[in-house]
């Protein structure tokens, strides 16, 4: 049971990661981003061909599919959605799929046919799933026991609990303390008089999708650490990062960690107590409860449900 | 090109036409499948249960502006709703008779079953506005894939393959036919969506769900309707598919699956029937034919088909989404509409010439095919001879109809003029004439009406507060509208009119006071009961749909007169034909009164403001209440028109015996028609009384009309109506 609850905590500390990159992207123009998953899948697959394969270095692959993937956010600000602002969020929406079909394909074709294994002809690229990718452990074991109760932690878990929170307190003063980090909570809440009052509101879109591919990077490179990647993972996992960022309220970044930790912890518990698949039966319920008694979640605002 | 002349002695009456248009269509596609083969006539036959199922995925989509991520999970529940019905059915022993109950039962039985799962899953709908429940559709494609479909108790046992299929080899003809009765009937279901109050209420929801109760449409239910009328069509799909195979397959890839159907739908242009289907049997069917096999790729030995495989299918149509959504927001249905008219523009003879030589090609082709399998017919154990003859007569039912209804075109109506839409100076006096007959002619309509008409009523606000925060936006208001009165609200902008009236309409909710209509307290019910009360209202920014037309807002303004069940309207039931024409009879009456019936089908957002405007006083006006509220009326137009929407309003007065409340800052015209005036300021009530005593009031005069002449026969406007915008944005206005 306790062990449930520890690693549920630390698969949400990765979906927090996730949701808190749906909700920033949500914020800035009203679009779902349905390849929310899928940037950090394809940056994390690309990044691990370029770097040899299984002998890749964990934190380099880290540090790479994190940059990787924000450049891939930058590169579909500027070519997809920008000239996408001024019309409804369903064909931003919409956008997003194409671009999740895409890069999803893209990343199959990568390992089935080669079709970017000219990154590194020899490596280990072709064939999924590819295996769990620890880090290396600065303290040498690759588990830490907790003692009084029977506790193995990998060190992966506790470094997204960590990077959870790191980015959820510097997400956190850049908004409160720094003039454009204020210009984005401007931007998001309301563009027209944001762009009034001098916000340069493009930059802030570029910005939600940089870090949006960012945190999409950071945490799949961190699943990866714990589970047995295959392309089609990152889809299955965008469906969890939904699910946390409407129980947090949508727009709402400390509610998409709240609602993070909260999916996390239900699906370990749900796992543990029933077995795989129906974790998945949980969600829908949860998330279908959860809409139609409390659409705007736990922290959302009047955005929300807008 | 100029436009066919109308020669009337060679028309058909128009159902004629429709008519010989099915059966030329009918002609064909029965005709042709008939001279293939097996594999090619299921793969046409699954290619038109997917359209059923990307129907049903474009009344969500299209029709109603939601987005469901799971719809080859809900289309597989149908499949395995059938297979588990007619599992149990064994009616193996009644022959034919047997096999059509068990796939009528099956059809039904997927058709409720994913019906009821999708007003389930689509519940949170009547809670929140915008995509959210996208997700919803999508949890339950994950957990379709990850666990529902794998169980034994929801598959019907093992992996899912759990039943004799009812169309076994040689039997796809067969099977074709049946698929292709249920696409029939599926387009039909959506064209009468379309031309019915429940698609009426879809659009209103698609197009500005916040308006929508304006119409007296409760946008919560109409959605949910949407989600079940969906799940229907999904379930009718995945049953027929799962007739040929047995089972339901791709389970390991529902989600990846459900993306693709999305595609398709955006594809073929979102909203767009006809633009769905092509996209449908253009793109699927011809890869699932095996055409794309026929297609060489240039300075290689393979073939488009090699390639186009796998993962790559679904990458194109990725990349091709991006394309369409940054290039072609209307998908393939809108390319459509400008090649059925460039079609229309080529001349006859060329257009029946290609038809004639389309023809002789395919018959010719149906042979030599037949000349292929020659060797068998001739040994006595492949084809017979009376497929030919069947495939070759049917094609010659078709193009000869094509030809009748080439050679009775009664040609294109002219395109109505927008330029210069309203009438002006003494062309403006005979049309309020004939406002005034339009008006009287709708009453008399509205007599014999089958239609639920409001008696009439009176109006009385007590005490109404209205704060925002710390600003209070409307303080202690109280007035009374008595029955037949014209009412004017005059007062600086901020001074709370439009506020008022979202008060009065229930946009927003007052602190204090009551607000009460035919004595019935109105504070706290909905907008749109509000509006089926017979409280109607027009909006200072434009209440209405500017992507339809002229004539469907109107209709859609009628949305709650309409008093037959939504779900008997898709098939026609109970007077619904008659209530539809009685529908549109009362809209064209009312453009009528506003001197718009030629603008009928023109799209609203193509005309002129002040054009508009008044086709919003025309759908309140036909949205039959008898209590309206004018958020300034005249404003977009010009002096003579503003005179001449005096009249208007005197005929709605005097003949259909309206009761009106205009908000207006046109003096003259408040000074002509108003019975009663209340002048605001800052909220409170300044003065009240005849136009004239108010006019003269030194109080008002010192508020607001100090820097204006008030001229009687010129369009001076106040001075400080410099801008349309005023009030709160809180709310719409």
């Amino acid at each position: 049971m306790i062990p449930a609850i520890v690693n549920g905590i630390s698969e949400g500390a990765m979906i927090a990661l996730a949701a808190v990159g749906l909700s920033l992207v949500f914020k800035g123009s009203g679009v779902l981003n349905l390849a929310q998953g899928e940037m950090g899948a394809f940056a994390f697959f690309l990044t691990y061909a370029i770097l040899g394969g299984s002998d890749a270095n964990g934190i380099l692959l880290l540090l790479g599919t994190v940059v990787l993937a924000a450049g891939l956010g930058i590169l579909i600000e500027r070519v997809v959605m920008r000239p996408l602002v001024e019309r409804p969020p369903l064909q931003g929406t919409i956008a997003t799929l194409g671009l999740a079909l895409v890069l999803i394909q893209l990343t199959v074709l990568n390992g089935r046919q080669g079709f970017l294994g000219f990154f590194d002809a020899d490596a280990d690229v072709t064939g999924y799933p590819i295996p769990s990718q620890a880090i290396p452990n600065p303290l040498g074991d690759s588990t830490i026991k907790v003692p009084g109760v029977e506790l193995f932690l990998e060190p992966e878990r506790i470094l997204a609990f960590v990077l959870t929170g790191l980015v959820g307190f510097g997400l956190y003063v850049f908004f409160q303390r720094t003039r454009f980090g204020q210009g984005v909570v401007a931007a998001t809440s309301d563009n027209t008089v944001a762009r009034l009052l001098g916000v340069p509101v493009r930059k802030v879109y570029r910005f939600t999708w940089a870090v949006g591919g960012a945190l999409s990077g950071l945490t799949a490179a961190l699943y990866s650490v714990v589970t047995t990647f295959n392309p089609g993972t990152m889809t299955l996992f965008l469906l969890l990062a939904m699910v946390a960022a409407v129980i947090g309220g949508l727009d709402s970044i400390p509610g998409a960690i709240i609602g993070g930790l909260i999916v996390g912890m239900l699906k370990g518990l749900v796992e543990f107590q029933f077995g795989a698949g129906l974790p998945d039966v949980a969600l829908l319920v949860v998330i279908v409860l959860v809409l139609a008694l409390r659409p705007r979640g736990i922290l959302g605002g009047a955005g929300a449900s807008a | 090109m100029p436009v066919q002349a109308p020669d009337t002695t060679r028309t058909l009456d128009p159902r004629l036409r429709r008519l010989v248009g099915i059966v030329a269509g009918a002609a064909v596609a029965l005709g042709i499948p008939a001279m293939m083969g097996d594999g090619q006539v299921s793969a046409l036959a699954d290619t038109a249960a997917l359209a059923i199922g990307l129907l049903s995925l474009n009344v969500l989509l299209g029709y109603t502006g939601q987005i469901s991520l799971g719809h080859a999970a809900f289309i597989g529940a149908g499949g395995f709703a059938a297979i588990n019905v007619q599992g149990r059915l064994q009616l193996e022993g009644l022959g034919v008779t047997g096999q059509l109950l068990e796939l009528v039962a099956g059809a039904a039985g997927g058709a409720i079953a994913v019906a009821l799962l999708t007003a389930l899953i689509g519940l949170p709908a009547l809670r929140i506005r915008g995509l959210q429940v996208a997700i919803a559709t999508l949890a339950f494609g994950v957990a379709a894939q990850t666990y529902l479909f794998t169980r034994p108790w929801f598959t019907g046992g093992g992996s899912g393959l759990s039943i004799t299929p009812l169309f076994g080899r040689g039997e796809t003809y067969r099977y074709y036919v049946v698929v292709m009765l249920a696409l029939a009937a599926a387009v039909v279901v959506d064209r009468r969506l379309l031309g019915t109050q429940f698609g009426r209420a879809l659009v209103a929801v698609r197009d500005g769900e916040e308006r929508a109760p304006a119409f007296g449409v409760a946008p919560g239910p109409a959605k949910l309707r949407a989600y079940a009328l969906a799940g229907a069509l999904a379930g009718l799909a995945g049953a027929l598919a799962a007739q040929i195979s047995g089972g339901v397959g791709g389970i390991d890839l529902i989600v990846i699956n459900s993306l693709v159907l999305l595609s398709y739908v955006v594809l073929g242009g979102i909203g767009s029937r006809a633009g769905v289907l092509a996209v449908t049997f253009l793109l699927v069917g011809v890869q699932r034919l095996g055409l794309v096999n026929w297609v060489p790729l240039p300075f290689t030995e393979q073939s488009l088909g090699d390639v186009f495989t796998g993962a790559v299918v679904p990458l194109f149509s990725g990349i091709l989404l991006i394309v369409i959504v940054l290039l072609f927001p209307s998908g393939y249905g809108g390319m459509l509409d400008d090649q059925r008219r460039a079609w229309r523009r080529l001349p006859v003879a060329v257009r029946g010439g290609t038809v004639v030589v389309a023809g002789v090609a395919a018959a010719a082709l149906l042979v030599q095919e037949q000349g292929f399998r020659a060797a068998e017919v001739f040994d006595g154990s492949g084809v017979s001879v009376i497929p030919l003859v069947f495939a070759l007569s049917m094609l010659a039912v078709g193009v000869v109809c094509y030809l009748v209804l080439l050679a009775t075109d009664p040609g294109d109506e002219p395109e109505p003029e927008v330029g210069g839409a309203l009438a002006v100076g003494g062309e403006a006096r005979a049309q309020a004439q004939a406002a005034a007959h339009a008006a009287r002619d709708l009453r008399n309509v509205q007599r014999d009406l089958s239609l639920r008409m409001p008696t009439r009523a009176m109006f009385v606000a007590e005490n109404v507060t209205m704060r925002f925060g710390g600003v209070t936006a409307i303080n202690d208001l109280s007035m009374e509208v008595r029955e037949g009165e014209i009412v004017g609200l005059i007062g600086a902008n901020g001074a709370g009119k439009s506020t008022f009236f979202n008060c009065v309409s229930g946009f927003i909710t007052p602190q204090e006071g009551s607000i009460r209509y035919r004595g019935r307290e109105l504070v706290g019910a909905a907008p749109d009961a509000r509006t089926r009360l017979g409280i109607g209202r027009t909006f200072q920014h434009m209440g209405l749909m500017r992507p339809e037309t002229v004539g469907d807002n109107v209709l859609l303004a009628q949305h709650w007169l309409a008093g037959y069940d939504p779900f008997a309207g898709l098939v026609g039931l109970g007077g619904v034909n008659r209530t539809e024409a009685e529908l549109r009879h009362r809209a064209r009456e009312s453009l009528r009164i506003f001197g718009l019936e030629h603008l009928k089908d023109v799209q609203l957002g193509s005309l002129p403001y002040g054009a508009m405007r008044m086709v919003e006083l025309a759908s309140t006006v036909a949205a039959g209440a008898d209590l309206l509220f004018f958020d300034e009326a005249s404003a977009g137009l010009g002096p003579d028109e503003a005179h001449a929407l005096g009249d208007r309003f005197h005929a709605l007065r005097d003949e259909l015996g309206l009761t009106l409340v205009v908000i207006e800052h046109h003096v003259p015209l408040i000074a002509r028609v108003c019975d009663h005036v209340y002048c605001l300021a800052s909220g409170r009530l300044l003065a009240d009384g005849k136009p004239w005593e108010v006019q003269s009031n030194p109080e008002v005069v010192a508020e607001f009309l100090g820097r204006s002449q008030i001229n009687e026969d010129g369009g001076a406007k106040l001075a400080n109506d410099e801008s349309g915008r005023d009030e709160t944005e809180e709310v719409p206005t």
